[in-house]
């Protein structure tokens, strides 16, 4: 599961945690500066706004010292300032960055053009894709079959949830 | 309700179902038993509390001996309970002997899990008799000490795991204050008002985030080793392996019990301890009975034990426990000593699922085990596709809400950057779920009390916070104290 091996890469990686968070805090404090709710005097209680400050605290004392510890195996290492990410590993984002943007599509036409047709054609998509990355090849032959397992995964999912469940699908 | 599950067609069947789907897909490489059990939480949501208990400890208790299947046919561990009994378990079977190997789990597998069930329903009325007695600072400080257990328990460091846990515990003050009204971090957004849901975060942080990871790595077919011959070991040589088996059950129960300490902690303690005492333990990793009994006994034992922090203090025991309090939820049960005091009659089902999916995992396992390797073989476009949209349409399935399916691929997405960024996920779901719990705890001793010295002048209260002190230090401390590598 850990494609980072040498204690660079790990320290590069943990060094973009540590501004990703660092960045998460900031916004979290600046929604709860201008929430002026929390401010109000609740007697004993220490109000709504008491953990989230302190969970924020702990969060970006975390990030600066992530920040500060992979900086300074990144100086050891003499490979600061931090290096691009090489194109290889880029290249092993693609399919997830993929899905992730035919998902968000996927529940927007899902309430607009019905379940069953969107799940079809989201089903036939991926079943080509991840084909195409065992396979190494698109394989046009077998595009029937793909087109026969969307329609049977969809039968299947939809009989169970919509008729079995009685769930009412979009 | 003992009468009724064993007479009850319906309970009978849904066991038998969930079993069945269980071991399947813990057999299926790159489907772990948490991401099976958050998967097919969903379908439990059209039947009553019973109905589902019964449907998902199958799957539970199916899908931690179904990981073994994997390891022993392909040298890849289904779940993540199985990742020492390939060690032994693969050798054995390319040496011919995959039956015997299959069966020394299965059997195995049984006398932990009816171990793990016995520790169960002796211990956990004590603990819920005795958690009784807890009052707010109690229960806040307990959620802190499953927190901070989780943490270590994690894999990677501690620190991280920490991280993980502050996330998942921001994500749980999003939406309405149940106190004061107060809406929080909703961003203008009105869906958000209403909170973040236990079961999409799980769903895709357990899910969606493998299927992420599956895809991404585009792994080569791996080869299944078919060839299953005699299945039944000699029995003499299987009795003699009894006491491996008690002290394997033991281990996994006593870990299981520790929230957050996890079936992969058990098994590696098991294994490891017997590999110490035995008398030839370099003939540990070369296909021998012993490699496979002392890890699946461990494994299946920690499921009863898992479940005694889950039902008695609200606490998950792992990351399966973590879903199941999710599916509790949805039926409006709050896991803790309430529920032994007001839901006796469930706590009995919780106690006969259990029991009926061990039985039925031995049953379904002996009629089947031959035709696994086939289902192993599974394309895998098929298999990621057919999950990704499971998890959609469970996600939906909970509020009828598109919101929930957004909040799943986002929960996905931040599962997937946390696994790249070295980051254990689990604690965010368990952040997640013990987060009101915290909050609501925290700040009712102080409306009540007004004075933080409460938490740390009460036995309990001060005895849990300092182990989750010393949770926390330990590995650094460790760490500091190592002699140097170089």
């Amino acid at each position: 599961m850990q494609n980072a091996t040498s204690p660079a890469e790990t320290a590069r990686r943990d060094l973009w945690t540590a501004l990703t968070l660092l960045a998460v805090t900031a916004i979290g404090f600046a929604s709860l500066f201008r929430n002026a709710d929390l401010s109000a005097d609740f007697g004993a209680d220490p109000g709504p706004g008491f953990l989230p400050r302190l969970l924020l605290i702990a969060l970006g004392v975390s990030a600066l010292w992530l920040a500060a510890s992979s900086a300074r195996q990144l100086v050891r290492a003499g490979t600061w300032p931090v290096a691009a990410v090489r194109p290889g590993k880029l290249r092993s984002f693609i399919l997830p960055v993929v899905m992730i943007a035919s998902l968000l599509v996927y529940l927007y036409a899902m309430p607009r053009v019905g379940f069953v047709p969107a799940t079809v054609g989201f089903s036939l998509l991926w079943l080509l894709l991840i084909g195409i990355q065992e396979e190494g090849r698109p394989d046009l032959r077998r595009l029937a079959l793909y087109l026969g397992e969307a329609c049977a995964i969809t039968a299947v999912i939809y009989l169970v949830f919509a008729k079995l469940i009685l769930v009412v699908l979009p | 309700m003992l009468g009724a599950a064993f007479t009850s067609p319906s309970l009978i069947g849904l066991s038998l179902l969930g079993t069945f789907f269980g071991i399947l897909l813990g057999a299926l490489p790159g489907i772990s038993s948490t991401m099976a059990l958050a998967v097919l939480l969903p379908v439990s949501f059209a039947m009553n509390a019973h109905q589902a208990m019964m449907f998902l400890m199958g799957i539970f208790s199916g899908s931690v001996y179904g990981g073994s299947i994997s390891a022993i046919l392909i040298n890849i561990p289904g779940t993540p309970g199985a990742i020492v009994t390939q060690m032994d378990g693969y050798p054995m079977a390319r040496k011919g002997r995959a039956g015997e190997a299959l069966t020394y789990a299965l059997l195995a597998s049984t006398f932990g899990g009816i171990f793990g069930w016995l520790l169960l329903i002796t211990f956990a009325p004590l603990v819920a008799a005795a958690a009784l007695h807890f009052r707010s600072p109690e229960y806040a400080a307990v959620t802190v000490f499953g927190l901070t257990m989780l943490a270590y328990a994690s894999p990677g460091s501690t620190f991280k795991g920490v991280i993980g846990g502050i996330i998942g515990l921001l994500l749980a003050t999003v939406g309405l204050d149940t106190v004061t009204d107060v809406s929080r971090f909703d961003f203008g957004v009105p869906s958000l008002q209403a909170g973040i849901s236990i079961i999409p975060v799980a769903v895709g942080v357990f899910g969606l985030a493998e299927v992420l990871r599956n895809i991404e790595t585009g792994a080569p077919r791996f080869e299944v080793i078919r060839a299953i011959h005699r299945l039944l070991p000699p029995w003499r040589e299987a009795i003699r392996l009894w006491p491996m088996c008690l002290r394997g059950s033991a281990i996994g129960a006593l870990v299981g019990a520790i929230p957050a300490a996890g079936s992969a902690i058990a098994v590696t303690v098991a294994y490891a301890q017997e590999k110490r005492i035995a008398k030839n333990p370099e003939r540990f990793g070369t296909g021998i009975p012993e490699g496979i009994v002392a890890p699946e006994s461990a494994n299946n034992a920690c499921v009863g034990g898992a479940l005694i922090p889950m039902m008695t203090l609200g606490i998950p025991g792992d990351s399966m426990t973590a879903v199941l309090i999710g599916a509790l939820l949805i039926h409006g049960l709050r896991p803790g000593p309430a529920l032994f005091a007001e839901h006796a009659d469930f706590v009995a089902a919780v106690y006969v699922s259990l029991l009926l999916a061990i039985i039925f995992t031995i049953a379904i396992a002996l009629a089947g085990i031959r035709y696994v390797a086939r289902i192993l073989q599974a394309p895998k476009n098929v298999l990621m596709t057919g999950i990704t949209i499971l998890c959609v349409v469970g996600s939906y399935a909970v509020q009828n809400s598109l919101f929930d399916v957004l909040v799943m691929i986002a929960s996905g997405l931040l599962g997937f950057i946390m696994s790249r960024a070295g980051m254990p996920v689990a604690p965010v779901v368990f952040g997640l779920i013990l987060g009101p719990i915290l909050e609501e705890n925290i700040r009712r001793t102080l409306i009540v009390s007004g004075d933080w010295w409460v938490f740390v002048t009460r036995p309990i209260s001060l005895t849990l916070l300092l182990l989750s002190l010393a949770a926390l230090i330990y590995p650094a401390l460790r760490e500091r104290l190592r002699p140097s590598s170089r």
